[in-house]
């Protein structure tokens, strides 16, 4: 079984490229298209185990900054990790005092994303207590 | 000493208009305290209190004087009628380079530059027939005297006389301010240098913002590149390997559509390729666009054309200012108002005027409406570069543009363009 990972990401682009860093790793992609989304995913099919959340910032509706703070308060055993085009000292410092795992820039080299993403999945398994998947 | 000298004012210059008055080296000439020596000359005939000696208040004036002068770090310098020097001390002697014995006798216009010296009678002999008994000199002018070696330096000077036997002495005191002068000379350069590296500064926070605009527009499509360029390395379908390069080709015309953007805003007003631009037509335009937007049917836009002129300009140039302030207009508004575009002819301008019921503009915010990426609205809803952009076209063009605004009531912006001929002539 594979870990999932929520894209949540304005860009469709963007959303495809993860899947493709992701390709043939043991992750699994599912996506939206904005904070909102990502939001309904997880309140609405709480069915889908997500694993690791990797969210944007700059975002329509709800953005990266809500929706972030949204997943710690509700999800917090769900590590996130921030990626965005947006290089911003004092965001990264506010994202990390909530908790995410890391904060990455855009672009982001294929290597990098699947070591945090696998940092990820492991706090994931070390802090719900569950079986490692895989 | 300061004490007696004020005290003696009038007494020093008697003495002053005596050419046979000698300074002393010693500023304690009289040993004597202050209201002891005041009563020795309120009662000439009275006899010192301690001293063996007869005291002469004459002389022992005179000595008092001499000790003033001798310890005084000014130039101090009298002159009779016929304004030769009469006193010269040694402050005078170390400031002008003189010895007293030198230059007693000779006309006071010797110590100052020649091309002022017409000026300076003219000063003398006003201040001479005015009722005024002392005047600070450069009050009016700067002083400039001249050393025994030719050389100028600036001085403060002050003025005061005296009537003796039907002759106006006339005492001048002066110090060099040459240190102060350079000191404040030094002052304003710095000062320049500073409000320079103040406006420099303003420009670098204003790149360093823009940068971070521009990382932000440019790292998505860059991550995209990357990504496919990893699948196509790393893989081994050659249809796929094609589709993700087919993909990198979009991506880069994307971001090289990014820079021609931003190129546009940032390189110096271009005016080749000008048009006949018909500024109705180019409102219309802005407003279908800013239509697509519109996410509420609630919203209200009328527009008042009035019959035009052409301006000269480039079309996209002039419907994006038009559409940037259009959208602002209706983002301000969210989800109910009325936006109102007038266009009309005054005199050789064409003016537009573009209004809403909108939030308004903070008065706070007013200043800053042009700065790039300064923006009230939330991070999804713009950079905070629509309004600089507007600003630049519009100054390509010999344009005007204002804001007004009542918070809670709406904001107006007026934008104005010169009417051109296509030769670039004012009709």
């Amino acid at each position: 079984m594979k870990h999932k990972i929520l894209v949540v990401d304005d860009e469709a682009e963007i959303r495809k490229t993860i899947r493709l860093q992701l390709e043939g790793t043991i992750y699994e992609v599912l996506e939206a298209e904005d904070g909102e989304k990502g939001i309904q995913v997880l309140d609405n099919e709480n069915i889908l185990e997500v694993d690791v959340i990797i969210c944007d910032v700059r975002m329509p509706k709800v953005n990266g900054v809500e929706a972030v703070a949204y997943f710690r308060e509700n999800y917090a055993s769900i590590p996130v990790i921030v990626l965005t085009g947006y290089p911003d000292m004092q965001l990264a410092v506010d994202f990390m005092k909530v908790g995410v795992v890391d904060y990455l820039v855009k672009p982001v080299e294929k290597e990098n994303l699947v070591e945090v993403v696998g940092k990820a999945a492991r706090q994931r398994t070390i802090f719900s207590g569950a079986q490692p998947k895989v | 000493m300061l004490l007696e000298r004020t005290q003696d004012t009038t007494e020093g210059k008697a003495m002053a208009g005596r050419s046979d008055s000698k300074p002393d080296d010693q500023g304690n000439a009289d040993p004597q305290p202050i209201e002891e020596r005041r009563r020795a000359q309120e009662t000439p005939a009275a006899m010192p209190a301690g001293g063996g000696r007869p005291s002469d208040p004459r002389v022992d004036r005179e000595l008092r004087l001499a000790g003033v002068l001798s310890v005084s770090p000014d130039a101090i310098i009298a002159v009779g009628n016929d304004t030769r020097i009469r006193v010269f001390n040694a402050g005078a002697e170390k400031l002008f380079g003189y010895r007293a014995a030198d230059i007693m006798g000779r006309p006071l216009d010797e110590l100052i530059p020649a091309r002022f010296r017409a000026a300076h009678a003219e000063h003398i002999e006003r201040f001479r027939a005015s009722p005024e008994e002392s005047r600070l000199m450069t009050e009016r002018s700067e002083i400039l005297g001249v050393r025994a070696d030719g050389s100028e330096f600036p001085a403060e000077a002050s003025v005061s006389k005296l009537e003796l036997d039907g002759e106006t002495i006339l005492t001048v005191m002066l110090h060099d301010v040459t240190a102060r002068k350079q000191a404040e000379a030094e002052l304003i350069a710095a000062k320049e240098q500073a409000e320079q590296a103040l406006i420099q500064a303003e420009k670098m926070a204003a790149v360093g913002t823009l940068a971070s605009g521009i990382g932000h527009e440019i790292n998505n499509p860059l991550y995209a590149i990357m990504g496919a360029a990893e699948a196509i390395r790393d893989g081994n379908d050659l249809t796929r390997g094609q589709e993700h390069a087919q993909d990198i080709v979009g991506y880069c015309k994307h971001v090289a559509g990014i820079i021609k953007n931003l190129s546009g805003y940032i390189r110096p007003a271009d005016k080749h390729g000008l048009e006949s631009v018909d500024v109705n037509a180019a409102i219309a335009e802005a407003v279908s666009m800013a239509r697509l937007s519109l996410l509420a049917d609630t919203i209200e836009i009328e527009q008042r054309l009035g019959a035009l002129p052409a301006i000269l300009a480039k079309s996209e140039d002039i419907q994006q200012a038009f559409f940037n302030v259009i959208r602002n207009g209706l983002q301000a508004m969210g989800r109910a108002g009325t936006l109102e575009v007038e266009s009309v002819r005054e005199a050789d301008r064409v003016s537009v005027r573009i209004s809403d019921t909108g939030a308004g503009i903070a008065s706070a915010n007013l200043a800053k409406v042009f700065d790039p990426f300064f923006t009230t609205k939330g991070p999804d809803e713009g950079e905070g570069i629509g309004l600089f952009v507007v600003q630049q076209i519009v100054k390509k063009y010999d344009g005007t543009i204002e804001f007004e605004s009542d918070p809670g009531e709406g904001t107006v912006c007026a934008i104005t363009f010169p009417i051109r001929e296509p030769n670039g002539e004012v009709p």
